[in-house]
């Protein structure tokens, strides 16, 4: 059962070939089995999880849908707020997000008859792309253990991939959904800035947070995004731009869409299969009609310095507390990150906010006006072995996070539509990465662009091996 | 700033100075920034960012 979609099991649900019990069961078993390996859970609540299918059956019973996702057991990066539930946002501390309202993603899937099945494993405050934890264990790669997951939403990719869970909640603020879905061989949507409220989740950076869907297939990415999009009195920051119902679109053809390939930045030091992988996936999309161009972007440099200023000053001033107060609970790396911001001034920081409009809007101008979605890798090599990722010197282990990251963190200070989808696996069964960006709130095209890849591809029919 | 004992802090934090590393990290940001910001338009702001993305959105 595990091995459906969320899509699937909705359906299942629906016609009453299985419970939410069941599922819900099923989840918990394989949580019981693989987490001690995967380690991708920080809480489990199974008593909570096993009430609320079993309320949720009754309902069904007598004739009361709750919504589209009736019955379907989810699980959230533990830096949402749950209530009744500790969130500790990958630090040592149980309770370290507090105060905070329930997080709206959250309650909007669960208004929607999801089940919350607990907490995922993270990276220590969201600042890494290796899916290492000091504290809750380092969440292995479902795919070849002892490998990087991808980070920082380490546990909903592995929860994911590994069956533990239908769908997740990442968060991405230079890339953490769309490393560990290219890591664990799943889908991540990171949506447009502000389509996704942020309200009740920890923030990293205010101007580079996004919330999104990790999922198995793009049809689920979809199905959750209409969820969970969508204005927030609790999120200033959150659009009223109407998010639609992408999940009706995906089988449109794609016949005339114009793609770009990216000549600048996006393939240096693109390991060969990598690439390969993404110029095939061009080749699919081709045969099915859209045309595909070769395009020279914007040098992606000054988007890096931006987000990199905006990232470090906000991250630094959120977190300054845990770091006066107890910097010796916290990872080498996540310390020196996060004092590189108490040094920024406040002139550099308002002019990388200014830097960051301009940059954007001639982004948007140039590109869009030439191709409707850009193709590119969402990660440079496929997941390394952590031992290699995170072995020491502090500075050697910044420069590898820098490198790991450096195709997704532009997209994260343009604020553009991202769409990360499998495109393949190395020789030795390791996923490799395509990521689709669009232009802002059209999230509808990425995945219409993203369901057509996957229905021509067979990616989706393996398994991981645990 | 300082705190009521006199040491030196920033947000908060001990002002202890920087090691080489941060303070190279740091000082390329800023020389980043500095160069980039040489010609932006008085009337730029942050928040048109968020204007940049409604205006960028497609139109159907």
């Amino acid at each position: 059962m595990t091995e459906q979609t969320l899509g699937e099991l909705v359906a299942a649900i629906a016609a009453r070939k299985v419970s939410a019990l069941e599922a819900t069961e099923a989840c918990l078993e394989r949580i019981g089995r693989l987490n001690g390996r995967l380690r991708a859970f920080i809480t489990v609540d199974a008593e909570g999880a096993r009430a609320r299918a079993r309320a949720l059956d009754a309902d069904l019973a007598a004739g009361r849908r709750r919504g589209p996702l009736h019955g379907v057991p989810l699980a959230y990066k533990d830096l949402c707020h749950v209530p009744g539930l500790p969130t500790s946002c990958g630090t040592r501390t149980p309770e370290y997000f507090v105060g905070g309202i329930e997080c709206t993603a959250v309650a909007r899937l669960t208004a929607a008859g999801a089940v919350t099945l607990g907490k995922l494993n993270m990276t220590e405050l969201a600042l890494g792309p290796f899916g290492d934890n000091p504290h809750h264990g380092d969440v292995d790669n479902p795919w070849k253990a002892g490998h990087v997951s991808g980070g920082s939403s380490s546990g909903s990719g592995a929860a994911v991939a590994g069956g533990l869970a239908f769908g997740a909640l990442g968060s991405d603020t230079g890339g953490s959904i769309r490393l560990p879905a290219a890591c664990c061989g799943i889908v991540g949507l990171k949506p447009t800035y502000g389509r996704v409220s942020r309200a009740g989740a920890m923030a990293l950076s205010w101007s580079l947070d996004h919330l999104g869907p990790m999922t198995r297939s793009v049809r689920d990415a979809a199905l959750m995004l209409e969820i969970i999009a969508g204005h927030d009195p609790h999120d200033a920051t959150s659009s009223p731009h109407a998010v639609g119902t992408p999940s009706a679109t995906l089988e449109a053809p794609i016949r005339g869409l114009r793609l770009g390939l990216p000549e600048n930045y996006y393939f240096d030091g693109v390991t060969p299969e990598a690439r390969a992988a993404v110029e095939a996936a061009a080749r699919t999309l081709a045969s099915l009609g859209a045309r595909v161009e070769r395009l020279r972007l914007p040098d992606p440099a000054p988007l890096i310095d931006v987000a990199g200023t905006l990232a470090r000053s906000e991250s630094s001033t959120i977190h300054a507390r845990i770091v006066r107060d107890r910097p010796h609970e916290l990872g080498a790396a996540v310390r020196a990150r996060l004092e590189i911001g108490f040094h920024i001034s406040a002139h550099d920081y308002l002019q990388a906010g200014r830097l960051r409009a301009r940059l954007t809007r001639a982004f948007i101008d140039e590109v869009f006006g030439q191709v409707d979605a850009l193709l590119t890798p969402t990660i440079p090599e496929p997941a390394p072995a952590l031992a290699a990722a995170t072995a020491p010197p502090v500075d050697a282990i910044v420069r590898r996070m820098n490198r790991f990251s450096r195709l997704t963190r532009p997209f994260n200070a343009l604020g553009l539509p991202v769409l990360a989808v499998p495109a393949g696996f190395t020789a030795d069964g390791r996923p490799l990465g395509l990521s689709i960006a669009g232009r802002p709130f059209d999230e509808a095209t990425v995945l219409r662009l993203g369901h057509a890849w996957e229905q021509a591809s067979d990616w989706r029919a393996r398994r991981p091996p645990v | 700033m300082t705190d009521f004992l006199g040491r030196g802090t920033l947000g908060g934090v001990p002002s202890s100075p920087p090691d080489r590393q941060i303070q190279a990290d740091v000082a390329a940001l800023a020389g980043a920034i500095e160069r980039m910001a040489g010609d932006l338009a008085l009337a730029e702001e942050p928040s048109s960012f968020a204007v940049a993305l409604e205006a960028g959105a497609r139109r159907d």
